[in-house]
């Protein structure tokens, strides 16, 4: 029980420690003076890829695809920090804003945020952790989870899983614990450690919700709601995608 | 017998001739030219055959302190063999041989040849002259003595003249310019006869308004003499202090002109020191003149100047005739575009207007800058790139006849938006062209370093094109500076030389007016390879550039080597090509062996323009080219170099560009019969077929526990790589494919496996996955990784794992839009293992 204790207690202070250089990285690159920077975008979460590309910023951004966010943004600075262009780039959609988590700065839109049919508020089982994998097929096996905790598989006793995970990426190995942390923790402590450097989950505009009563996501490279046995869905890209 | 001549000399050696015996019999038919009758128009092409020629440098000095390098650089694309002669002040000569390489720059130490070739450097010929001679088209070796005190940082120039038999640049009449004599400062021009006879020549100093006729010359064969411009003054009987800026005009008597002169300014106590130049009248076509590449005021950070001192440029100017004439300076300056300038100046032009300008400002239409991620922007070219070209135009002024006006900027320079890297100069006078002469120097406020800009006529088509050295240490730079002096663009083929190795840029244009500045240390230290995949080697310290202009615009030049701690700088502005580069070769290129399907490539249509002296330079003329395609099927045309791959096959695609010929009258260029070339690539388009597991990358878990949906189970994790093929069976090697696949159940399912994680996820009908696109790539090798789980708790049915048969699915895969339907793979699932297709 001590040794549970202790070892949790490890963990932890590790993780914790491990946030905190991330974010002392992250506000040094924030505070960052740029002599000349122009944006052209077109939409929100277009606008957030291409500043974190841009900058370097482990970013997560959780959105709506709806007109709003979608319009056109045309924005140029001089001599501002990388702080203020993220500032004008959120103020300029209303409803959202940024802050510093864990290393990552992580985009939402107030209102939806703490809402319970946001499945990033779900916490994932402690059983999850991923040992020597991937960056990628952690987060494809986070996926699957979380996927079965919005909408319930209803296998057959006995069932198994096989599959694949291809990428063109050079991946190192990561160990992460990463139950007991809500799924947004979780895409945070992947983002932070992984080559994986951005998660857009982008959420479908209306009220309609899965029968499970959570909000339905679609993908950037797929802009249309997936069916329920495939929600939720999120991207999980590396600086330059 | 002309070339017996020189095979005697050549094979001579290291020998000491008498004046008289050398070259006495050589024939020369001098060209005759005048300011104002230029030769009748005689359309020859400008570039003639192989023949005897020579170059003369009329001084060196290797006395008090003195160091005098010969640097020679060849424009040619073979050896020549070269015949050196150093002569002493007396006419006595040393001759030696040499060969150049292609491209090769060679320096000279003239103290350590003289002493090599048996004489004293510092008896006899402690001065003299030095003549080349070689064989081969128009000037296909140029080059330039500079002549330096490192003690006193003091250093100047002695520039070449080239002086074929037959056709010779020697002027009758050698005209040059003195200023700011007196409190110390000294001037001294040397006169040098080229040829084996006597000659004689008539001196006349111009001062205070009027001509004053001094005592006339006498030279022996090959003499030099030095005449100091305070004795030939004082022996006028007028005050040098009244003189302080003036003009000498040497008129030389006879039929064969055989006289060249250099002169400098020095005080040795400053570290003052300028080369006084006799520019050559029959190249005088036009009544303006410039100067490139100027120190002003505290020069910009990103200046080659910067942290020199501070600058003020003097523009000498002294009129040749008796009359008056007014002189317009303009000067000339890179500018960033204001941040609003872009969008509020309609059809991207850009306009000057400087505050204050001597109540004469004007505006200027410029093209648009370069901007950044144009072709033409290089960054590491340096100061004033992508900027635009600024105009500051001072208030004309009034040159009496016979006169010479110093006019200082000192007085503007407060009114220009300092700090800059660099101005150039302008000159326009109201006379004849050829009737005003000038100097252009800039002087640091101690006086210690002054920067030389020769002065080039806007008309002379000789300009357009140098061939210079260059070196890069610790303590030097070399900068090179390009003025379009027109008001059209001017494409340059541009290569540098180093090591051997052949560097060129081929998207290099000046916008009219404007000056670019190359940084050659930037430029090797970018290490940016060209479109043949050359780089300039990282350690060359040495080299040569070769430039020339591709339109028929007014270009000027000059590489600059600034030795900043020993306060002393060199230009060298040695021309060689009277047309532009003529079209000769045309390619389009590369050969594209892994176009993918439904995706564009490109292609560049590079053309060769070959100079006078058989030297190919490139420049990118993909938007000039017509474009075609021998099978529309399989590549279509999108745009100039742009080709869509429309299906899996083979094509010819081919890059047509025509360009006018030049044809020289003997004064200027004209077009000639256009040319037309063309260029051809040899394309493929490969479509993503198949794809096969890369040797030696696959590994395979031990198979152990693992959890499937709260269950216990086992299973194992292959990991491999794939490379995606085409319909030959050929890998694409090409980075960024798309991929996705999706996985189907068959009937064969003894793990009683009920669902599959997928790289992009979702569904497709009964089946796992989606084609995707869904942000996976392949690398640059056209290969990715794939690593294919299994989890069954059919593996486990008793709490240790074990073998329970096979699960096999289908996986179809989707890579760059094309589904792989003739390359399903069959995936066996099982507890220990996972075969692909078998394997």
């Amino acid at each position: 029980m001590h040794t549970r204790l202790l070892l949790a207690l490890l963990f932890f202070v590790s993780r914790n420690a491990s946030a905190y250089v991330g974010t002392t990285k992250l506000e040094a690159k924030l505070d960052v003076r740029v002599s000349e920077y122009s944006l052209s975008a077109s939409g929100l979460a277009d606008a957030l890829t291409r500043v974190a590309n841009q900058f370097r910023l482990p970013m997560g951004i959780e959105w709506v695809r709806n007109e709003t966010a979608l319009r056109n943004l045309n924005l140029a600075w001089k001599q501002d920090t990388v702080r203020a262009i993220l500032s004008s780039v959120t103020r300029a959609y209303p409803g959202y804003a940024f802050r510093i988590e864990r290393g990552v700065v992580h985009v939402f839109r107030r209102d939806l945020v703490n809402e319970k049919q946001n499945f990033l508020n779900l916490k994932v089982p402690e059983s999850f952790e991923a040992r020597d994998e991937s960056g990628g097929f952690a987060n494809q096996q986070l996926l699957y989870v979380v996927q079965n905790m919005v909408t319930p598989r209803s296998l057959p006793p006995g069932a198994g899983v096989g599959g694949d995970y291809a990428t063109g990426m050079e991946e190192k190995p990561l160990t992460l614990q990463l139950g007991g942390v809500t799924v947004r923790e979780a895409l945070e402590i992947l983002v932070e450690a992984s080559e994986h450097k951005v998660w857009v989950v982008t959420f479908s505009d209306g009220s309609t919700l899965t029968s499970t009563g959570f909000l339905r996501t679609e993908t950037l490279w797929h802009p249309t709601p997936f069916p329920d046995r495939d929600q939720p869905m999120w991207d999980f890209l590396a600086w330059g995608q | 017998m002309r070339r017996l001549s020189w095979l005697a000399l050549a094979g001579g050696g290291v020998t000491l001739f008498a004046v008289a015996l050398a070259f006495h019999h050589i024939a020369r038919v001098h060209a005759q030219s005048s300011p104002g009758a230029p030769s009748s128009p005689v359309a020859v092409p400008c570039c003639k055959g192989e023949a005897p020629r020579e170059i003369d440098f009329p001084y060196y000095d290797l006395l008090d302190g003195f160091q005098s390098t010969l640097m020679l650089v060849s424009d040619s694309p073979k050896p020549i063999d070269l015949t050196i002669a150093v002569k002493s002040l007396a006419g006595q000569m040393l001759t030696t041989s040499q060969t150049i390489g292609p491209s090769q720059k060679l320096s000279f130490d003239l103290s350590a040849l003289v002493s090599k070739l048996g004489a004293d450097p510092a008896g006899p010929f402690g001065e003299g002259s030095v003549s080349v001679f070689f064989t081969g088209t128009i000037m296909p070796v140029v080059g330039q003595i500079s002549i330096r005190n490192p003690q006193l940082s003091l250093a100047h120039e002695s520039v070449m003249v080239e002086n074929d038999p037959g056709r010779s640049d020697i002027p009758a009449v050698l005209n040059g310019a003195w200023w700011g004599l007196g409190g110390g400062r000294t001037g001294r021009v040397m006169v040098s006869n080229t040829s084996g006879q006597a000659q004689a020549a008539d001196v006349f100093l111009d001062f205070q308004g009027q001509r004053h006729t001094s005592q006339p010359l006498f030279f022996q064969p090959y003499e030099t003499k030095v005449l100091d411009i305070v004795q030939l003054l004082t022996a006028l009987g007028a005050d040098p202090s009244q003189a302080a800026d003036g003009g000498i005009t040497i008129i030389q008597r006879g039929p064969h002109p055989a006289l060249i002169a250099n002169g400098r300014i020095v005080d040795p106590a400053t570290g003052f020191s300028t080369t006084i130049d006799f520019p050559l009248t029959e190249n005088e076509i036009a009544s303006s003149l410039h100067a490139d590449g100027l120190p002003v005021g505290e020069p910009s950070t990103d200046s080659p100047f910067a942290g020199a001192g501070s600058f003020v440029p003097h523009v000498v100017v002294r009129n040749l005739l008796s009359t008056p004439q007014s002189v317009t300076v303009t000067l000339e300056y890179p500018q960033a575009p204001s941040p609003d300038s872009a969008t509020s100046t309609p059809a991207g032009n850009q306009t000057a207007t400087p505050s204050g300008a001597a109540g004469n400002s004007k505006k200027v239409v410029i093209p648009p800058p370069a901007l950044p991620g144009d072709s033409a922007h290089h960054p590491e070219w340096g100061a004033g790139v992508g900027t635009t070209t600024q105009t500051f135009p001072l208030a004309p002024t009034l040159v009496l006849g016979y006169s010479t006006e110093d006019i200082s900027l000192a007085a503007v320079i407060a009114q220009l938006p300092l700090p800059l890297p660099f101005v150039s100069v302008r000159i326009q006078y109201s006379g004849a062209a050829g009737s005003m002469e000038a100097e252009v120097s800039s002087v640091e406020a101690k006086g210690s370093l002054v920067v030389d800009a020769l002065a080039q006529n806007e008309g002379n088509t000789w300009a357009g094109s140098g061939a210079n050295p260059w070196h890069l240490d610790s303590n030097t730079e070399s900068i090179l500076f390009l003025t379009d002096m027109s008001d059209k663009p001017a494409p340059i083929g541009f290569s540098i030389t180093a090591n051997g190795v052949h560097y060129y840029l081929t998207d290099l244009t000046l916008q009219p007016h404007e000056t670019r500045m190359i940084d050659l240390r930037k430029l090797r230290d970018a290490q940016i390879p060209d479109f043949k995949g050359n780089k300039i080697p990282a350690g060359a310290t040495d080299g040569s550039v070769d430039w020339i202009r591709l339109a028929n615009v007014a270009v000027s030049g000059r590489l600059m080597v600034i030795n900043r701690q020993a306060g002393m700088t060199s230009s060298f502005d040695c021309t060689n090509c009277c047309c532009p580069g003529q079209l000769t070769t045309m390619s389009a290129q590369p050969d594209i062996v892994d176009a993918v399907l439904m995706s564009q490539f490109n292609e560049i249509g590079m053309g060769g323009f070959t100079d006078c002296d058989n030297n190919v330079t490139y420049y990118n003329e993909t938007d000039a080219s017509t474009w075609a395609s021998n099978d529309t099927s399989v590549c279509g045309i999108a745009g100039p170099g742009t080709i869509d791959a429309n299906a899996a096959g083979t094509c010819t695609i081919s890059a047509s560009f025509e360009s006018p010929g030049w044809t020289w009258d003997g004064g200027e260029c004209f077009h000639g019969f256009p040319i037309k070339q063309i260029g051809y690539s040899n394309d493929t388009v490969q479509k993503p077929t198949s794809l096969s597991i890369v040797s030696g990358t696959s590994s395979t878990t031990l198979e152990s526990s693992c959890t499937t949906g709260g269950l216990a189970g086992c299973g194992v994790t292959r990991t491999f790589k794939y490379q995606v093929n085409d319909q030959n069976g050929q890998p694409i090697k090409v980075a960024n494919m798309p991929f996705g696949d999706v996985i189907c159940n068959t009937s064969t399912n003894q793990l009683n496996l009920q669902s599959y994680t997928t790289t992009c996820g979702g569904t497709t009908g009964k089946c796992w996955g989606t084609a995707g696109p869904c942000n996976q790539f392949t690398d640059a090798s056209g290969q990715f990784s794939e690593k294919i789980p299994v989890c069954a708790p059919a593996c486990k049915p008793s709490g240790t794992c074990t073998t329970a048969g096979q699960t096999v699915a289908n996986q179809t895969w989707t890579v760059a839009g094309s589904k792989l339907g003739s390359d399903v793979k069959s995936i066996s699932y099982q507890c220990n293992k996972i075969l692909v297709d078998g394997n």
